[in-house]
């Protein structure tokens, strides 16, 4: 049965708080994906049928 | 390759092997050899981890997709960052909050011992066929680079990485992998450079990328699926021709990497073992947090790099003439007397397919404006494409010696041999050794990460669990080191069972998810449905992997399917038997 790890302070987390960060690395992943949809649309023509 | 490749190919290999083995002082107990004393800081631990997942597959797999079938494949990582933050939110203060070296002994507190030894075996049995795979691949690339046979390539590539996991343990896998993860970003920035400086005087940057956009090679995210239909086919009638093709058969596009990505990398992440040990690394949870975050940044936008890179290769090859067969074994069959008259004969429609592509390459890049301005100009050159594909598939089909069920010759795929044909013929003195070097880095971060959570979960939640619950920790550190030992051994052995074609990156990520739903349905359960006990929790992993089985034998539902369908039914499942047999306590 594992133990409970001893607790020791912890320095803060980035951006004050985790929730923040956890939006600013929503918020990069929904802009790639975005780039990406822009670049798609702008570049990639489908291949045709024969 | 020439001396001085082979110098700094050798330099680096004996440095990682060197800097591996110099860890051994930090693995004196079994929290150093499998936790490194939890003192690994946050940014070595997250180069780990993508080290770990960049493998060789990443180098050699994604590019020859890039090359094939474009950018799509990036969207399998689009599930990724919320994953990530999903991990960090539910399984990182779960983990962290108490001194546990696997995540199944969570598994144990929650659900007793029968479901953390059945999670654990899954990940042993599930890692090991894979970890044979991604030896498998960068044996293919030594073999044809310098001439050894792929067995030979497996058991000089599984030994070193054997050899440092062995006597440094966890501390040796991570800051080997840092410096692997080095050595890998810089191998694929230097291709990036050279196919740049060569293919940027000929086409500028913008028309370079509307010649790959009009061959369809730049589809990086599809957000219309292909198929409307909901209800999947099953194999008979896909295999007669009959029903209309479902959704769920689409290999790639926006939804699959979303949903079918978020459980296969929440899975992977946070319940495989191999790199859900990085989290217990750290000092604490921030510097777990943090390590994940760091992939959750990272990990798309290097995808598309690699994927890019692999696009950039078949523009180079469409200017300058490509080779009709990439892997060693079709051109060494090719020149057999048997062949030779069918290979000529296609060898000559192929090279005047080449040319009519060139051609029609730069008929389109004469068009002023976008390449749809000239419709005939664009269908012209999309039907030169095509044609070429078409001869290169019947080129594989003839030499591959690949048969059906019913025993036709079929394509045999030369996706993962592409990039090693690429830097043979056109790397510089140095970068050669240096992207070799890269390929071998990028195969040893993989193996050696696997070994030492394969051992730890062997010893931590097998051996001492249940074989021998008194040992001593020296013995069980001994134990450790001859299991990493064995387990290198085994893996190996299995590379030499894996010398077939296809897509390796594919078939890692579909192996692993036909396990990985369930692996992550067990955790969804323990969080999710308090009253789930140890039948709950036994009973709905046997049926989740059940149901994953079900719907691979019977419907044809693509890979990153199994693992919503694989955590859906432990869920459901696991909630139906806690109805009835509640947990006591």
């Amino acid at each position: 049965m594992p133990t409970p790890a001893p607790t020791e302070p912890t320095e803060p987390p980035p951006l004050g708080s985790w929730p923040r960060v956890y939006v600013l690395v929503g918020a990069l992943a929904a802009a790639v994906m975005a780039a990406l949809w822009w670049f798609t649309e702008r570049f990639h023509v489908p291949l045709g049928p024969p | 390759m020439r001396p001085i490749d082979w110098i700094v190919f050798a330099a680096f290999l004996a440095y990682v092997v060197w800097d591996g083995v110099r860890r051994r002082g930090s693995a004196k107990d079994l929290e150093g050899y499998f936790a490194g004393s939890r003192r690994i800081p946050w940014w070595a631990a997250g180069l780990s981890i993508m080290a770990t997942q960049a493998s060789a597959i990443t180098i050699l797999g994604t590019t020859g997709q890039g090359h094939e079938h474009g950018m799509d494949f990036v969207q399998t990582y689009f599930g990724l960052p919320f994953a990530m933050v999903l991990l960090c939110i539910f399984l990182v203060p779960l983990y962290r909050s108490r001194a546990i070296l696997t995540p199944y002994e969570y598994l144990e507190e929650r659900f007793g011992p029968v479901t953390r030894t059945l999670a654990s075996v899954i990940f042993l049995a599930s890692r090991c066929l894979a970890l044979g795979v991604v030896i498998y691949a960068p044996a293919v690339a030594l073999s044809a680079m310098i001439g050894l046979e792929t067995w030979q390539s497996v058991v000089v590539i599984g030994a070193l990485a054997t050899l440092y996991t062995v006597v440094g343990g966890v501390a040796a896998v991570i800051w080997t992998d840092v410096k692997q993860m080095t050595v890998i970003l810089l191998g694929l920035g230097l291709i990036l450079f050279v196919l740049l400086r060569d293919l940027l005087p000929t086409f500028a940057g913008g028309r370079l990328l509307e010649l790959a956009g009009a061959a369809g090679k730049l589809n990086a995210l599809e957000v219309e699926p292909e198929h409307a239909a909901l209800w999947p086919r099953t194999w008979t009638e896909a295999a007669a021709g009959r029903g209309t093709p479902s959704f769920w058969e689409e290999k790639y596009n926006l939804w699959s990497g979303l949903f079918g990505g978020l459980f296969l990398h929440l899975s992977y992440f946070g319940c495989d073992h191999s790199q859900a040990q990085r989290l217990l690394t750290g000092k604490d949870a921030r510097q777990s947090r943090l390590s994940l975050l760091m992939s959750a940044v990272a990990k798309v936008p290097m995808q598309v790099l690699v994927l890019l890179i692999g696009v950039l290769m078949w523009l180079f090859y469409a200017v300058h003439g490509q080779p009709m067969l990439y892997k060693t074994a079709h051109v060494e069959r090719a020149a057999s007397a048997a062949l030779a008259p069918q290979v000529a004969e296609l060898e000559r429609r192929f090279a005047a397919a080449v040319d009519e592509r060139r051609t029609q390459m730069q008929r389109l890049a004469a068009v002023p404006g976008r390449p749809a301005a000239d419709p005939a100009a664009l269908r012209d050159y999309q039907a030169s494409v095509r044609a070429v594909a078409a001869l290169r598939r019947e080129a594989r089909t003839l030499v591959g010696g690949a048969v059906d069920a019913n025993g036709r010759p079929k394509d045999d795929p030369d996706t993962n041999d592409i990039f090693c044909r690429f830097i043979l013929d056109r790397m510089p003195p140095v970068v050669l050794g240096l992207i070799v070097a890269a390929i071998f880095a990028a195969a040893m971060s993989s193996i050696d990460s696997v070994l030492n959570a394969l051992s730890s979960a062997t010893v931590i939640d097998v051996y001492r669990r249940w074989l021998r619950p008194r040992c001593s920790e020296a013995h069980a550190l001994r134990v450790g080191r001859l299991l990493t030992l064995a387990w290198g051994a085994l893996a190996t052995l299995m590379a030499t069972l894996f010398a077939g074609g296809g897509s390796v990156v594919e078939q890692i990520n579909e192996f692993g998810s036909y396990f990985y739903g369930s692996l992550l349905g067990i955790f969804a359960l323990a969080l999710l449905v308090p009253r789930a006990g140890g039948r709950a929790g036994t009973i709905g992993l046997l049926c989740g992997m059940v149901a994953v089985l079900v719907v691979r034998c019977t419907w044809k539902v693509e890979f990153l399917w199994f693992n919503v369908i694989g955590c859906l039914a432990v869920l459901a499942s696991g909630w139906l038997v806690s109805r009835w047999a509640p947990r006591r306590g």
